[in-house]
């Protein structure tokens, strides 16, 4: 069946309201489905600051539980003096050893097969010598010299842990 | 996210594990000193004289038979040395003291190096360079 063809009758207004209302549509359409953004992380900022405050509390107050127990480096310093004091001590009893057996002091320290690092032993006549350390602080033990007056507190020093 | 905390526990759990593992081998190692004060105690009661001291690394000939295979002289990452010194000095507050002897203690690893220091805290002791000495008697 064919149908006849329809007369248009709408008026240049009726087209004017449908495209209005169709537009109208659109906008109302377009307002109802907000653009889906994804929620901000607040907490990725606010752990940052408090990650970052606790690191600057951390550096600055030095607390025993991270950094462990405060080094007292001048405590550190006396200590490896008395302990550098001792060793030269010993190293010269070898030295004076050698001498009782040979009557002369050794040539070089290979000879009583001893040495301590950084210490340098000179010969200063046949039956005396020096021991010389040259660290941060130099240490000096002349064979002439007090032995007393040379350890100084070294002895406390090493026996400073034993049980009194 | 697990990942970042598994990797911050791994962290903190693996260097602790590290230093338990250097804690026990320093406890050895005192303990192999107190082995050789030992022995040397009962030489000096069987000879009434301090065996001579021996290289680095090296057990003393004399105190083998007291020691037995308690202890090595040379072990991986430190080595052992017994020192024999005859002190010509008379020390203040130690006026009969003829002999200082000695184990030293020789390694680079200054964590395990302060570790048996901490253990022998007692026991009279010095630190030159990497070595570290034990006065086992005459002090």
């Amino acid at each position: 069946m064919i149908l006849p063809p329809v007369e248009d009758t709408s008026t240049p207004l009726d087209r004017a309201k449908m495209v209005a209302e169709v537009m109208e549509y659109v906008v109302r359409l377009a307002r109802a489905t907000p653009l889906a953004l994804p929620r901000p992380r607040v907490w990725i900022p606010l752990m940052t600051i408090a990650a970052f405050a606790f690191m600057l509390y951390s550096y600055a107050a030095r607390p025993a539980w991270i950094w462990g127990p405060q080094i007292d480096r001048a405590a550190i310093t006396a200590k490896k003096n008395a302990d550098m004091r001792f060793a030269m001590f010993l190293l010269a009893q070898r030295i004076f050893e050698y001498r009782r057996e040979f009557g002369v002091v050794p040539p070089s320290l290979a000879q009583v097969g001893d040495k301590i690092e950084g210490v340098t032993y000179v010969p200063l006549s046949d039956t005396t010598f020096s021991l010389r350390y040259e660290g941060r602080v130099p240490i000096i033990l002349y064979s002439t010299q007090s032995m007393d007056g040379f350890l100084q507190d070294a002895l406390q020093a090493v026996t400073a842990g034993k049980p009194k | 996210m697990a990942m970042t905390v598994v990797a911050i526990l791994a962290g903190i759990a693996i260097p602790k594990a590290g230093d338990l593992i250097k804690r026990a081998r320093a406890a050895v190692v005192a303990s192999e000193i107190r082995a050789v004060r030992d022995a040397v105690a009962v030489y000096y009661v069987d000879s009434l004289s301090y065996p001579p001291t021996a290289a680095l690394g090296q057990m003393p000939p004399a105190l083998e038979p007291y020691i037995g295979g308690q202890v090595a002289f040379i072990q991986s990452g430190y080595q052992l040395q017994y020192n024999n010194w005859t002190v010509h000095w008379s020390m203040p507050g130690y006026p009969s003291t003829l002999s200082i002897i000695g184990v030293t203690v020789h390694t680079d690893d200054a964590r395990l190096g302060q570790l048996v220091m901490q253990v022998l805290s007692s026991t009279p002791h010095f630190q030159w360079g990497e070595n570290y000495t034990f006065i086992v008697v005459g002090l």
